[in-house]
């Protein structure tokens, strides 16, 4: 299937964060989520979205697992990273898998949307 | 001790020669008397059976010439006999007694003789023999008469007298004594000579065993008797072989015994002194019996100053070393690694010390020991963990309270943002109502959760029953753990008594366990939950939850109970550190051990505290 354009999928163990980009893009675009990194990997695979809120801390497959994974299968996807800790070397770590920002929690609504409009313009 | 032949006593040689040679002495004396006599009496007796035999041989010649008083012819027969050896004189009386011949005195022919010899032996009508004194020399002479019958008559017809020198005899006897004296003194020098080489022969092995005693007295116990006489001698060299046989081994065995006991204090003051302990150890007066070299240095003292004199000398009366050997000495009771702290010279030394009653094989008390070690370094080495744990701990916590914070704070700020452009739309203010709140709260318990973990308990405890706590718990959890195919194996003790505690902590604490159980299990197993009383004299129930779970890690066990530790997919990880901090509450612990693919088990001890304790 095609990469959407609209499609952004969210990707966080915390329900209030899903809640919050829920009421930031629902109404501009195609939201998918996913709590589990095992269940990003099934909808990037199914339907890839365009642009991806990954966050890092997560029981199983936490966030670094997932952009490795993406990176192994050769799998394009623009990744921006959602965190609740500043953690240099995660940064890092995650920007050499390829993740092309990295945001820290609480996030702002100014930078989110910013992002998003840049990516899927 | 000096071994040696004693000087007073007269040496057994000299003794068996003194008293053979004087045995032989005796016997060769007496047989010399004995024989002499006998010789004598023998040659006398010759001498008289011959003097006689001329006597009668010449009465017999002479009858017919005294019948006839022919004294010419009786003058021959008497000249004849007179030749004779040791012949002296002969004489012949007639029927008258009157000298009919002389053979030294022709001049007293026809006499008669008046001396009293003559009378006798002319009255005598047997044969007489009378010992006399005769001529100017005074020369022993028998005088041996025979009177002269004639064979048809009783009448006597004349005496014939013969004069027999006993000089002849005498010399013979001295002859004879001479030879005697000779013979006894040959046979006393053979005697004594054959004594001193018997007695030589007896002494000699006797002289060699005193030699050998000697030497082995004086610690040579190198010999061996070799003495072949057959005898008792032999036979007391052979016991006395096999008794320096024996004290030879005996010795050898006490060399050994002292070798090993030497090797066995060479050890044990190796060990002493390469031990990375202190040690010391005082009698029962309190005086010091031994110190190793650690303990020197650990103490700071002098060792040499220090053995034999009085600890509570040495150390001071309020030395805490002297204090609890001092403890150990008047209880008798040893203590297990107590620790002191030694001040000197503004340094703080840390040791731990225990001590014990010393006891002598037969369990009479002797004293008391101490070893003792310096952990002031590993004091400041656990600081330092102590610290580095702590940092740790912060820094987990840190993350994990920023985590737990800035997922609801990030919700509330999107919204909040939102808000002035959304406000007409109702969809979104619905769900504004339902978040915003909810991740308030959501932050609102996690400082809640925080401040129980480190607020002081000021709820007095009551009675409860902990079963029953359980139960409930379980009971809340039913649906879920039915669900998810979890079995629950009851092993309460239904017996239990009331403990004072506060219900609602450890309904909460025991809520931690069961659901960290559940979670434990997503494919199901069973959840054995079990409560014993430990009746002691500190009573303490012990309740164990164990699952049939996933189990956890070393690393993961040992950090379970710290604060925002969490493997679960739900939950801020306060749970288990909240549950330790409740049982901890009721003076009680709580320890995990877990295995991987296996389960876990929590094992909670908590004391029934009495009555009279409730109140803390």
């Amino acid at each position: 299937m095609d990469q959407h354009a609209k499609r952004i999928l969210v990707v966080d163990d915390d329900q209030g964060i899903l809640d919050s980009f829920e009421v930031l893009f629902g109404d501009h675009y195609e939201l998918v989520m996913a709590d589990n990194g095992y269940e990003a990997l099934r909808i990037i695979e199914a339907e890839p979205p365009g642009l991806v809120f990954l966050d890092i801390k997560m029981p199983g497959l936490d966030g670094i697992d997932v952009l490795k994974r993406l990176r192994k299968d050769q799998k394009k996807v623009e990744v921006v990273i959602i965190t609740a800790t500043r953690q240099e070397e995660t940064e890092r770590e995650a920007k050499s898998l390829g993740a092309i920002d990295f945001l820290m929690k609480p996030l702002n609504i100014v930078d989110v949307e910013r992002i998003a409009s840049q990516v899927l313009a | 001790m000096d071994f040696k032949k004693s000087s007073r006593s007269i040496r057994l040689r000299t003794r068996l020669i003194l008293y053979s040679t004087l045995v032989i002495l005796l016997v060769m004396a007496l047989t010399i008397v004995l024989v002499e006599k006998r010789q004598s009496e023998t040659i006398q007796e010759e001498a008289q059976k011959r003097g006689v035999t001329m006597a009668r041989h010449l009465a017999a010649v002479s009858t017919n010439a005294l019948l006839t008083y022919n004294y010419v012819v009786l003058k021959q027969s008497a000249e004849r006999v007179v030749l004779e050896e040791d012949v002296l004189y002969v004489i012949i009386h007639d029927k008258e007694d009157k000298v009919a011949a002389y053979t030294q005195h022709d001049e007293k022919q026809g006499m008669i003789l008046a001396d009293d010899v003559s009378q006798k032996a002319t009255r005598a009508e047997d044969p007489l023999i009378q010992p006399v004194l005769y001529g100017e020399k005074d020369v022993r002479v028998l005088d041996i008469s025979i009177p002269v019958y004639i064979k048809e008559s009783q009448e006597k017809w004349g005496t014939i007298r013969i004069g027999l020198s006993l000089e002849g005899m005498s010399s013979q006897i001295l002859k004879t004594r001479l030879n005697l004296l000779l013979l006894g003194g040959l046979a006393i020098v053979l005697g004594i000579l054959g004594s001193i080489f018997f007695a030589r022969r007896i002494t000699r092995p006797i002289s060699r065993l005193v030699e050998t005693t000697i030497a082995a007295a004086k610690g040579d116990l190198e010999q061996i008797i070799d003495i072949q006489t057959g005898d008792e001698i032999e036979e007391l060299g052979e016991n006395f072989n096999h008794m320096i046989e024996q004290i030879r081994l005996h010795r050898k065995e006490l060399e050994d015994h002292l070798r090993q006991i030497t090797s066995l204090k060479a050890y044990n003051d190796h060990i002493l002194s390469s031990m990375t302990n202190g040690l010391i150890t005082i009698n029962m007066d309190g005086k010091i019996v031994t110190l190793n070299e650690m303990a020197e240095r650990i103490l700071k003292k002098d060792r040499e100053k220090m053995e034999g004199s009085f600890l509570e000398k040495s150390l001071g009366e309020s030395h805490p070393l002297f204090l609890l050997l001092n403890g150990t000495l008047s209880s008798g009771k040893g203590i297990f690694h107590s620790e002191i702290e030694l001040k000197e010279n503004g340094e703080v030394l840390y040791l731990t010390v225990s001590t014990s009653p010393l006891t002598d094989g037969e369990g009479k008390k002797i004293g008391v020991l101490a070893v003792f070690e310096d952990i002031t370094g590993l004091k400041a080495l656990e600081e330092k963990l102590r610290q580095a744990d702590r940092l740790a701990a912060l820094g987990t916590l840190s993350a994990g309270l920023a985590h737990e914070v800035k997922n609801p704070l990030s919700a509330i700020k999107t919204f909040v943002q939102l808000l002035p452009k959304k406000l007409e739309n109702p969809s979104f203010m619905e769900k504004f109502n339902i978040t915003v709140p909810r991740e308030i709260d959501r932050i609102n318990h996690l400082v809640e959760d925080l401040l129980e973990l480190t607020r002081r308990r000021v709820r007095p405890f009551a009675a409860l029953d902990v079963n029953a706590l359980i139960l409930q718990v379980v009971d809340l959890h039913g649906e879920e753990m039915k669900k998810k195919q979890i079995f629950f194996d009851d092993h309460l003790d239904k017996t239990l008594p009331q403990i004072q505690g506060d219900a609602e902590m450890l309904y909460r604490a025991f809520s931690n366990l069961v659901i960290n159980a559940i979670q434990a299990m997503p494919n199901g197993g069973s959840l054995r939950i079990s409560s014993v009383l430990r009746d002691s004299e500190y009573p303490e129930l012990r309740i164990t939850f164990s699952d049939t779970g996933m189990g956890m890690d070393a690393e993961t066990a040992k950090n379970i109970f710290n604060p925002f530790f969490t493997t679960k997919d739900k939950g801020v990880g306060l749970g288990m550190a909240l549950t330790r901090k409740i049982i901890e509450d009721h003076q009680g612990t709580i320890e995990v051990t877990s295995e991987k693919e296996k389960g876990t088990i929590f094992i909670l001890r908590i004391p029934v505290i009495k009555i009279s304790n409730c109140q803390q």
